[in-house]
């Protein structure tokens, strides 16, 4: 199936679901029109009051959509802080339960969102990073600096051997290129753990850069460092802690 | 309020409506998209915390928006990996 049939099937799927109307009328309507129009004249099939109504909703749910991906273009999300760091990563990830997910958000000189991506994906306990993957992304979009976000499936929210062991091997390979690792947050259902509050994240380079896979594990969490006053209270780190270069 | 949050709040309170919600996961919804931005929100709908039919009902109203962004249609097929 051609990609224009299968988003035309899934649209007229989805309005169906959506508004409540029969979805052989709407297959035989567009089997000659075309479908969009019963979004803009819903008139053009026959439907009830409740149906229209679900298609203004629809309708004023697409503008609101179009409008707030400007907004987002023009003022995208800022990394300021190691708290909205913690609040983005946790609403990414905490409803995955099945899998561990590694994710990275590239991010400009400004601490600004570039991108977001998925780096891995494993079972309940494990998954594998690869860092060729992930130089090959940060060099593509040119960042400045990188947030890591991975889940606990198992809601541990401790920090495991694995959790350091791997941002110390990716600070080995970024802190050369002056591509900083600004924090690594661990979730776990609704709670986070940012190793940059509790002073985890490696300032230099321990070895040489090497690009094997690495494998995360959620076992052997690690004991919790002495943290200090500073980090009692969920304070917001400044912009000179992460060190923004504006 | 800024007008983006304001526009975050007109779209939560439509699809309230338009999805049935109820109050907690109108709360979550909006929770979740004001941190993330609504094109990581859209892209990723399995990673956060919503009942499976709440996840069912999002990925209807994705499937009628996808066909309007280039940026969600084009990932659409390439759900394992990618971006967010």
């Amino acid at each position: 199936m051609s990609k224009e049939l299968h988003h035309t099937a899934n649209f007229l799927n989805g309005l169906t679901k959506l508004t409540g109307l029969s979805l052989r009328k709407v297959q035989e309507y567009a089997k000659s029109n075309n479908p969009f129009n019963i979004l803009e004249h819903p008139q053009v099939i026959e439907l009830n009051e409740k149906q229209l109504e679900k298609i203004g909703l629809l309708n004023e749910f697409i503008s609101s959509y179009n409008l707030l991906k400007v907004h987002e273009n023009e003022d995208k999300i800022k990394f300021d802080s190691s708290s909205k760091a913690g609040q983005y990563f946790k609403s990414l990830l905490g409803g995955m339960k099945d899998r561990e997910r590694f994710v990275i958000a590239f991010l400009d000189r400004g601490n600004n969102i570039i991108e977001t991506k998925i780096m891995s994906e494993g079972t309940i306990g494990q998954t594998a990073v690869f860092p060729r993957e992930i130089l090959k992304n940060a060099i593509a979009c040119d960042c400045k600096s990188m947030i890591f976000g991975h889940n606990h499936p198992g809601l541990s929210p401790n920090l495991s051997s694995e959790d350091i062991k791997i941002t110390q091997r990716l600070v080995n390979i970024f802190h050369p290129l002056e591509i900083r690792i600004l924090d690594h947050i661990i979730v776990a259902g609704t709670s986070y753990t940012s190793m940059a509050e509790k002073e985890y994240i490696p300032k230099n380079c321990d070895a040489i850069a090497s690009y094997e896979p690495i494998v995360i594990d959620e076992k052997s969490a690690v004991e919790e460092k002495p943290e200090k006053s500073e980090y009692d209270q969920q304070l917001e780190m400044d912009d000179e802690e992460w060190d923004l270069e504006l | 309020m800024n007008q983006k949050n304001m526009e975050y709040k007109k779209m939560v309170d439509v699809m309230t409506r338009l999805l049935d919600l109820d109050a907690e996961t109108e709360r979550k919804v909006s929770s979740y998209i004001q941190n993330t931005g609504i094109k990581t929100f859209f892209l990723n709908l399995k990673s956060f915390n919503l009942p499976v039919e709440v996840q069912m009902k999002l990925q209807d109203l994705k499937a009628v928006i996808e066909v309007l962004d280039k940026d969600i249609a084009v990932l659409d097929f390439n759900t394992e990996g990618g971006d967010v």
